[in-house]
């Protein structure tokens, strides 16, 4: 093989190889537990929480949208587990513990 | 004296068995409200909510009838870092339950070992002002009223520079996930029961609203006692229960029921808080073994108290002893030890006696048993709180004392408002005084 196909096949492969690390999603850092949480929600099995499966899940007025990162209209494994990371939004906000200052 | 091959070995054999043992390390998670049959392999409805606490579980000791000290937080965790009943450690109320600077806690006997101890907490109860930090050399709050969401994130920062040290640690760390409300708004806020459109997706994210349900009734317009002071604030008055009741049996017309549905929903809330916990509990558990702390590092999960979810009559923990409120996990992974379980009745106060001599301390003061002996068919536990009430449980009956002026074997003259007797399952039961008896002995051990 001359240099400069070898180099071109280099090129290619690496190429290749960027494109799938660019659309694959990065591992998950917990897989065994959100992929047991995701079994358990993903009614048609196909891997994925698409929007009418996400509908009945969410809080009414929690839009899924804000956890499809790709925007491709399913909320996938990494999605998931992104959700479970965050610190919700929502403190719990246990009203009996008051402060003097502040009283209920 | 020539040193030949066999004599070298023999030595290196002989110093190897003499050199101390490294003590072992500490992981303890305190799963706050966290009621025993939540946790799957203990779940009589056949369901799991927490795999990866049930994997932990299947290679542990599981203590099936663990009870609390108490039925909320304070008493209860005072009870386990103490290692003592709540009335031994301090007046049980909440402007003076605390410790002494200098209370022999468990943190403090393995600090003043040589262990570094550490904790992470989520407020409330646990907040600083409440005293309860003694012997922590790190005590971290992480916000208040919160989850382990947040405070596993601090933990494994934690556990990575504890992993790092040589000295043996104790890392405790602590979540509020199941306490009410239990119905927070988020991508899965309704789990449990997808597709529930009622009033409680609004209602149930105000704990006053918890406060207003006796008997699958809603009382909108029952007002609370007032707060009662505490060590940097107030907290809502532990004759809440006792003045909803009364409302309750004044005004039943006032009451607007729940519908199924509703019900569902909230147990359903109750439930996926559960199933939170376990993801997150689980990834400080996946921190350890990829810090390589296997080998060497005890871990207890347990949960400080239960929950009513109307078991009898009241969505809270605070308002009776019975096993919806007692009734607490507990799980103790022994690197190496095989897994057990164990049926006869063990204490939360058994942990700190049960560290002690895994770490090869003294126990000297403590009124737990070591759970490394084995169990004791004799044991009766017993339980208190702030409203008076006590129980003690054995190996085949419960024994709730509701009234503080009954002292006897003999039916009381106002079964149940006074004295409630059930079995080894927390069924209620017909009034047997040769049952009794030794229930009662405990109890006045406790009392008198």
């Amino acid at each position: 093989m001359r240099p400069a196909s070898f180099l071109l096949a280099l090129a290619l492969c690496l190429s290749a190889w960027a494109l799938f690390m660019v659309l694959s999603p990065p591992p998950l850092l917990h897989p065994e537990a959100t992929l047991g949480l995701l079994a358990r929600l993903d009614l048609d099995g196909d891997g994925r929480l698409d929007r009418s499966e996400l509908s009945g899940y969410a809080s009414p007025g929690i839009s899924a949208g804000g956890y499809d990162l790709d925007a491709d209209g399913f909320v996938d494994a990494y999605e998931l587990e992104v959700f479970l990371l965050a610190v919700d939004p929502v403190p719990l906000g246990y009203l009996a513990f008051t402060n003097p200052a502040d009283p209920r | 004296m020539r040193c030949t091959l066999p004599h070298a070995l023999t030595a290196a054999l002989a110093l190897s068995a003499c050199a101390p043992q490294r003590s072992p390390s500490f992981l303890v998670v305190s799963m706050d409200t966290f009621r025993a049959d939540r946790l799957g392999s203990l779940d009589a409805r056949g369901l799991s909510r927490t795999p990866r606490l049930d994997a932990l579980a299947a290679r542990s000791s599981v203590y099936r009838r663990a009870y609390a000290q108490a039925n909320e937080t304070l008493l209860s965790h005072g009870s386990l870092f103490m290692g003592k009943v709540p009335s031994h450690v301090a007046p049980l109320r909440y402007d003076a339950f605390t410790f002494a600077s200098d209370a022999p806690t468990l943190a403090a006997r393995l600090a003043r070992a040589g262990y570094r101890t550490e904790a992470v907490v989520s407020g409330g109860h646990l907040n600083p002002d409440f005293g309860l930090w003694v012997g922590f050399q790190r005590y971290a709050t992480t916000c208040d009223f919160c989850g382990f969401q947040q405070s596993v994130d601090e933990a494994v920062l934690r556990l990575e520079t504890l992993a790092a040290q040589e000295r043996p640690f104790l890392l405790f760390v602590h979540g509020y996930d199941n306490h009410a409300p239990y119905v927070r708004p988020s991508l899965l806020g309704r789990l449990e029961t997808p597709g529930y459109d009622g009033p409680w997706l609004q209602l149930g994210l105000e704990n006053l609203s918890y406060e207003r349900v006796y008997d699958g009734l809603y009382f909108p317009d029952f007002q609370p006692p007032e707060d009662v002071p505490a060590p940097g604030g107030k907290v809502s008055s532990p004759d809440t229960y006792g003045a909803l009741r009364r409302y309750a049996q004044a005004h039943p017309e006032r009451g607007q029921p729940l519908t199924d549905e509703d019900l569902a929903f909230l147990r359903g809330s109750y439930d996926a808080a559960a199933s939170l916990v376990d993801f997150h509990v689980g990834r400080l558990l996946d921190s350890a073994e990829e810090l390589g702390l296997g080998d060497e590092l005890v871990v207890v999960v347990l949960s400080d108290h239960g929950e009513g979810l109307l078991d009898h009559g009241f969505f809270n923990h605070r308002a009776t002893l019975h096993d919806e409120n007692a009734r607490v996990v507990l799980v103790v992974h022994r690197p190496g030890q095989p897994a057990e379980r164990v049926d006869e009745p063990v204490a939360l106060l058994d942990v700190a006696p049960t560290l002690l001599a895994l770490a090869g301390l003294e126990q000297r003061g403590l009124e737990g048993r070591d759970l490394g002996l084995g169990a004791d068919p004799d044991r009766v536990v017993l339980s208190e709180s702030v409203l008076g009430h006590r129980s003690a449980r054995n190996a085949e009956h419960t024994l709730i004392l509701r009234d503080t002026t009954y002292l006897g074997i003999e039916p009381p003259a106002a079964l149940p408002e006074q004295a409630w007797l059930g079995d080894a399952s927390g069924r209620s039961a017909a009034w047997d005084r040769d049952a009794v008896g030794p229930l009662w002995a405990g109890v006045r051990e406790l009392w008198l």
